[in-house]
């Protein structure tokens, strides 16, 4: 069917109204007004990579925490929670029960003296800054990426980059948790502590997560320039670097010796320029492809086009430290002690070329401080985050399978909500702290509704009854 | 430019517009009773809300005021050009994910009647989303 604006018009008024029809009810559960469930449609939820799918039995959106808890206490088989589907790990997929908070969005509430935001957790991170700014605080820090659900990206310890500062986890200084069983428990780090250090990064395995309070502070600009450098140098200057700046990360470019530095700071500046190309990244692979794998004609070929051209972007802080990432890729990331980065991030490029590994998306190296959140992977130490990514429509496992075992040689902790091939038995070591988080899912989930084949595996849990 | 919660509002009257729509070319067949009907079915204000709030966390996070090859809210010559013409394949590759195009356009709740719904308002809603767009000043 070959579409006019006509017939554009007469499909999205009959789109719109399908909603309403009889045979797409969006209730799941009886009493459970706000629940959109598709078992009529069918529809199967895919991660934004679209490598992990599921058909659950129900699709919920629930309004408000009654519905949620009524949702809990009535659901059978297995729950799991989710958010914008940003994960590049199975945290997800189950058959029965998938909850989203995304009808639970925006600020709650604040208090000027303290700096803090009582936020909902379905809010999007692309939704928060601008909802803070009106209430006038801003997030102390965030990745950049903005667009996850608050709630998903605490339940994996998302991150973004800074001298002295720690991933979004680290900021919350009190939450409330809905248990599998539909109770409320409101925590923070003198009521229900141990809740508290556990559930403010669970991989969603005690419940759904449904208001965060979030220590910030006063908004403020940032600009940031991002500049062509030599890798060599890059590397001998990247303690110095993130000591001089707000935030420091660097793109490494792989088979070229060359890296993106990108340095963000404060500024008073009014003009606001975000410009960027989103799509950039085809321009690498283009230029790879086009010089026949050649690394020294690469290399030329990124000088010229990128070479002695400084960029620029200045505004106000959720918007400069968010970056347009449309170009779907998948990505395995680990985070090694600080002061062993500079050394992981040689030898993997050092493998990458030796092994000719034909993998030419920027590898990404970011600073995070550590925190006392029990299975952050920045639990007690400052860490040096390394992320590896690949195109979504190329085979992902060369690259991954040939640098993880690079990762683990520094005592890498991998990014939950990443690709990664560990299982319980060689996760438990990496935290000091994972016995005790077992013992709080053990009491918060007795028979195991929120695992799923993944999370059995990874937390080394089983569902019982 | 990031415009989502700002536009929001503005974009809600085009979507009641939609669902308005859908529901006056729907009369007859059993529309006003199914939005009548308690315990478990959305009436029409909170469904109203429910897409209003899909379009604000998802769809307009990258198709409202972005180029750079994502094709604009309302912007017809965005859509006029793309390599496939057919609205159902547009729908079906929102839902699957297709190139850049996430799967369910990260709305990891909403129905297929939601997913198309969304994808209409986006090709064919310029008559209601340019206005509400030069309501706010997005570009």
């Amino acid at each position: 069917m070959r579409w006019t604006r006509r017939a554009l018009i007469r499909d999205a008024m009959v789109a719109a109204g399908l909603v309403t029809l009889p045979g797409f009810r969006v209730d799941g559960l009886p009493g459970v007004a706000s629940a959109a469930s598709a078992p009529e449609d069918g529809l199967a939820w895919k991660n934004w990579a679209g490598d992990y799918a599921c058909r659950p039995r129900l699709r919920a959106a629930p309004r408000d925490e009654a519905a949620l808890v009524e949702l809990l206490r009535n659901a059978t088989g297995t729950i799991r929670p989710v958010g914008a589907g940003h994960s590049f790990s199975p945290l997800v997929p189950c058959e029965d029960t998938l909850i989203a908070c995304d009808q639970m969005s925006g600020v709650i509430g604040f208090d000027a003296e303290t700096m803090q935001a009582e936020v909902w957790a379905g809010t999007r991170l692309h939704e928060l800054g601008p909802a803070l700014e009106r209430v006038g605080q801003a997030l102390i820090n965030q990745p950049d990426i903005d667009d996850q659900a608050l709630g998903g990206a605490l339940a994996t310890s998302t991150h973004g980059t800074g001298q002295g500062m720690g991933s979004l986890s680290s900021y919350v200084t009190g939450l409330t948790l809905a248990t599998p069983s539909g109770d409320l428990i409101e925590c923070d780090a003198d009521r229900d502590a141990e809740v508290f250090h556990a559930a403010r990064c669970s991989l969603g395995s005690l419940g759904v997560v449904t208001r965060v309070r979030m220590q910030n502070r006063a908004p403020y600009r940032l600009r940031e320039t991002t500049t062509l450098v030599p890798m060599d140098e890059l590397l001998a200057q990247a303690e110095a670097l993130r000591d001089a700046h707000r935030h420091m990360e660097f793109m490494a470019l792989p088979h070229s010796g060359l890296g993106l530095l990108i340095t963000t700071d404060e500024t008073e500046g009014d003009e606001v320029e975000l410009a960027e190309d989103p799509q950039a990244v085809y321009g690498l692979r283009e230029a790879w492809d086009a010089v026949g794998q050649n690394g020294e004609v690469y290399r030329q070929a990124l000088m010229q086009v990128l070479g002695g051209a400084t960029e620029v972007r200045q505004g106000p802080s959720h918007r400069v430290l968010a970056h347009d990432r449309f170009v779907r890729f998948r990505e395995m990331e680990y985070t090694v002690p600080a002061d062993q980065g500079p050394a992981c991030l040689a030898e993997i490029l050092e493998t990458i070329e030796r092994e000719q590994i034909p993998v030419i998306f920027p590898i990404e190296y970011r600073y995070v401080s550590a925190d006392d959140v029990w299975l952050s992977m920045f639990n007690d130490r400052d860490g040096a985050s390394i992320s590896i990514h690949e195109f979504v429509d190329a085979d992902h496992r060369p690259v991954f399978d040939a640098i993880e075992p690079i990762f683990w040689r520094y005592g890498g902790r991998p990014h939950w909500g990443k690709w990664h091939s560990l299982g319980a038995a060689r996760l438990k070591d990496r935290y000091a702290h994972w016995d005790d988080f077992a013992k709080v899912r053990d009491r918060l989930d007795p028979k195991g509704k929120m695992l799923n084949a993944h999370l059995s595996t990874v937390l080394g849990a089983e569902k019982r009854g | 430019m990031r415009r989502s919660l700002r536009i929001s509002s503005s974009l809600f009257a085009g979507l009641t517009f939609l669902s308005m729509g859908g529901c006056a070319e729907l009369k007859g067949s059993g529309a006003d009773e199914a939005l009548a009907t308690s315990g478990g079915v959305l009436n029409r204000s909170q469904q109203v809300r429910r897409e209003a709030r899909i379009f604000a966390s998802t769809c307009a996070h990258c198709h409202v005021g972005h180029s750079g090859g994502i094709p604009r809210a309302g912007v017809a010559e965005d859509w006029n050009g793309r390599e496939t013409q057919d609205f159902d394949m547009l729908v079906q590759h929102a839902i699957e994910g297709y190139r850049d195009m996430p799967p369910l356009g990260t709305c990891s709740y909403c129905s297929r009647a939601e997913i198309a719904a969304m994808t209409a308002l986006l090709v064919a809603g310029s008559e209601i989303v340019v206005p509400a767009l030069a309501e706010v000043g997005a570009d």
